[in-house]
């Protein structure tokens, strides 16, 4: 076995030169030289960071898609009905136009807030998903103003989002969000969106609200951990454990879901929510075998 | 006007440069860069200090600056350190210290600097977590990972010795 007593002695006896307190009070002189010469530089005109401590929404267009569908986003911003007279049926095109409607950023002196908020098309048919997206967003930024009000310690909070699957029926439009305070979680949210009806899809509407699918799927996820978890002995979920009222029951017809590129169900899970923390957010692929063609 | 918060971070780095100094050279391996690295992070935290408004975080947040330097002078030099620099400049490990250079050498970045906060500089996973800007429960998986890999390889050879 290893002893750290004799490897830390070891890395203890990493001789340190007696330049290394020079070089770092070297350091400490330049950084307050290079501040002294940049002052004298801004002289009474220096002005104090800005926006320091306050709330920020900032508007921004079009990430990554092209610059029609910035004037999109601005012509929503300005008139609705421009906009929606633009759009023609299906409700979204073979290429959703997704983009960066607002981002809400701020910063302070322990906490931190990015979160970008993602709209779907331009027109009155998607604002319904835009509502649901916006009122998840809004639940995030309302968590932080918690903790900003508690004033517990260090929070910081990143939400991006990803377009992870798109054909000619569906688009799934991802949601990632870290929230570190103290340790970290990490939230895992995707809206899949029919085309068509420019409305989302919950996971039992997928599935024709069909319980017995449901279950065939929950089956098939016990199935898979109980495999990882008799091949590798680090993998861990909460199924058969001495307490089965805190394992994984099943799929309630909620989760978030997408596809994957050949087309396969893929379930993601919360942190925590079917797995201890160390495992992360955990996803299952559910075989075609079992679901048949879903994405269309 | 110098604040609170940078006499407190002159007093830390002052106080610690040893530390800092040996945290920069499992990096660096190398005197001359891990002096570069040492005086570079003291730049930083000064001019930077202002974002560290409570001076308890100051420790953590100065070991996060040390590790972010060198590894941007780790990937401004390229991974490998040429033979002849390594033994131009570098201190003569004893054959014991070898073992800890053979051990480091197999971890991947990430992985030594969780186990060298971990066990050398006894910091807790939470501000190791802190330094690396990442989830506890990431850091706490990549230890145990890290550890059980550093067994596998190493016990053969290790019961072989004893």
């Amino acid at each position: 076995m290893m002893d750290w007593r004799e490897l830390r002695d070891e890395y203890e006896k990493i001789p340190v030169p007696e330049e290394a307190r020079r070089r770092v009070e070297e350091g400490i002189r330049a950084a307050r030289q290079d501040r002294a010469e940049q002052e004298e530089k801004k002289g009474i005109a220096g002005r104090e960071c800005r926006g320091r401590g306050t709330l920020i929404w900032m508007k921004r267009t079009a990430k990554t898609v092209a610059a029609a569908v910035a004037v999109i986003a601005i012509l929503t911003n300005v008139s609705p009905e421009a906009a929606e007279a633009m759009e023609k049926i299906p409700v979204i095109g073979s290429i959703a136009e997704i983009f960066t409607f607002r981002t809400f950023e701020d910063h302070r002196e322990h906490t931190e807030a990015k979160v970008e908020i993602p709209q779907i098309g331009a027109g009155n048919q998607t604002a319904e998903v835009n509502r649901e997206i916006q009122e998840y967003a809004d639940s995030l930024i309302a968590e932080y103003e918690e903790a900003l009000r508690k004033g517990e310690g260090n929070y910081a909070l990143d939400s991006a989002y990803e377009v992870v699957f798109e054909n000619e029926k569906y688009v799934c439009l991802r949601i990632d969000t870290t929230v570190s305070m103290g340790s970290g979680v990490q939230h895992v949210k995707i809206f899949t969106v029919d085309k068509e009806t420019g409305e989302t899809v919950s996971l039992s509407q997928l599935l024709g609200n069909d319980p017995e699918k449901l279950e065939k799927v929950s089956g098939n996820i016990k199935d898979q951990m109980r495999e990882q978890m008799a091949a590798d002995e680090n993998v861990s979920y909460f199924i058969d454990s001495d307490l089965p009222e805190t394992d994984f029951q099943g799929l309630k017809g909620d989760e978030s879901y997408y596809f994957s590129q050949s087309g396969e169900l893929v379930i993601a899970f919360e942190e925590y929510q079917v797995a201890p923390g160390y495992m992360g957010a955990v996803e299952f692929v559910i075989p075609k075998e079992l679901t048949g063609e879903l994405a269309g | 006007m110098r604040s609170g918060v940078e006499m407190e971070t002159e007093r830390v780095l002052l106080e610690n440069y040893d530390k800092y100094y040996r945290l920069a050279y499992s990096y660096m391996k190398s005197e001359q860069d891990a002096l570069d690295v040492v005086q570079e992070s003291a730049y930083k935290a000064i001019r930077d200090c202002g974002q560290v408004k409570e001076q308890r975080y100051i420790g953590t947040w100065l070991y996060r600056i040390v590790v972010n330097t060198a590894l941007d002078a780790l990937r401004r030099r390229g991974r490998e350190v040429a033979l002849e620099e390594w033994q131009e400049n570098s201190w003569q490990p004893s054959y014991a210290g070898l073992e800890l250079w053979e051990i480091l050498d197999r971890l991947d970045e990430k992985e030594r600097t969780v186990v060298v906060l971990r066990y050398f500089h006894d910091l807790k996973l939470e501000d190791i977590a802190g330094i690396l800007g990442e989830n506890v429960n990431t850091v706490k998986a990549r230890l145990y990972r890290t550890l059980k890999k550093m067994r596998m390889e190493l016990e053969p050879e290790a019961v072989g010795r004893r």
